[in-house]
């Protein structure tokens, strides 16, 4: 094996690790980051359904 | 606290409720502009530094800082998995100290935190696990093994979800609350479990890192403050969550307290059409 065939295939594979690495990585941001944005979502839209419920008395401490 | 025949809206005082510092008006003054949201100035104002945080702890944790020497790119999972897992462990301090003042004090204002805490807290406890699992398959080889930390994790999830279980069984607001601050002072040994056992015991994750008795961390440089600003932004981001998750509680105390005022008084009409009233003299 020539000595830039050997330098190319460790840069290969170098990069394929490096790939699947960031798989990883996106899959542990991308779950982690969209489930909890869902969930404050969530919270905050519940606070809307049920301050509408309400009289404005009743949610006096909010401004 | 209120009796369980008594609308719980009537346990709350206006010094239990949590305050702006800019609020505060008279039921009367404040009605016109108060707005159908669990949001406020605190919450605005909090969101609005939130949001160039987030956007500079993305940047830090996936571009920003180095790969490491031994994990390569998995290390960047680190940036999100160790700050869930602070936020956890606060969320879970927080429902537990807040149970213990609700057993002591019983105002309504620490049955509604510990909640409100113990709810987020299920949810990053969840995200942490996952997370761990991901980090662990490039790292140790598995997505998951029976480790001591890990272990005593899923412990604690089983315990927050039987938190949030025993907080739904029906109830008076004083049971209720009184079931769910015992369940919520087991927290704080399980973290304590969670926190040292990789002390007490052999254990694939690493030693502490930061928290050394040594007090020099075993990072440094870009990778170290990249890892302390996520403490910050995550805690920053745990404040105007658990804000709102408050309010949102608050209010859901509010709407069933409506609730119960409006089924007793349909209760007493129908009592007294069928010549029933109160004190069990025969209209």
């Amino acid at each position: 094996m020539t000595p830039l065939l050997a330098t190319v295939s460790v840069v290969l594979a170098q990069i394929g690790d490096s790939s699947t690495q960031w798989v990883y990585v996106a899959a542990g941001y991308g779950i982690v980051v969209i489930g909890i944005a869902v969930y404050a979502v969530l919270v905050i839209r519940r606070g809307r359904k049920l301050s509408r419920q309400l009289d404005p008395e009743d949610r006096r401490w909010m401004s | 606290m209120t009796t369980p025949t008594e609308p719980r809206r009537s346990s709350i005082r206006p010094s239990d409720v949590v305050t702006d510092a800019t609020s505060a008006p008279t039921p009367s003054a404040a009605a016109p502009s108060v707005r159908a949201t669990s949001g406020s100035r605190t919450t605005r104002v909090l969101g609005i530094v939130l949001v160039p945080a987030l956007a500079l702890w993305a940047y830090l944790a996936l571009l920003g800082s180095p790969a490491d020497v031994n994990q390569g790119e998995v290390v960047r999972l680190l940036y999100v998995h160790v700050p869930i897992v602070v936020i956890a462990y606060a969320a879970c301090v927080l429902s537990a100290v807040a149970s213990a003042v609700w057993l002591w004090k019983r105002t309504q204002w620490w049955d509604l935190v510990a909640a409100s805490a113990a709810e987020i807290a299920t949810v990053m406890v969840a995200a942490t696990l996952v997370v761990g699992s991901i980090y662990g398959k490039p790292t140790w080889g598995v997505f998951w093994t029976w480790d001591a930390r890990l272990t005593a994790t899923a412990m604690l999830m089983l315990l927050l979800l039987g938190y949030l279980a025993v907080r739904g069984i029906p109830a008076s607001v004083e049971v209720r609350g009184r079931r769910s601050a015992i369940v919520a002072m087991l927290f704080i040994p399980n973290i304590v479990i969670v926190n040292q056992s990789v002390v007490w015991w052999r254990s694939l994750h690493q030693d502490p890192t930061l928290f050394r008795l040594s007090l020099s961390p075993s990072i440094e440089g870009l990778m170290l403050f990249t890892l302390v600003y996520s403490f910050a932004v995550g805690l920053l981001f745990f404040v105007w969550l658990l804000i709102h998750r408050f309010r949102v509680a608050y209010l859901q105390d509010q709407v069933d307290a409506v609730g119960l005022d409006l089924a007793l008084e349909e209760r007493r009409e129908q009592g007294w059409d069928d010549g029933w009233a109160p004190g069990g003299a025969p209209s």
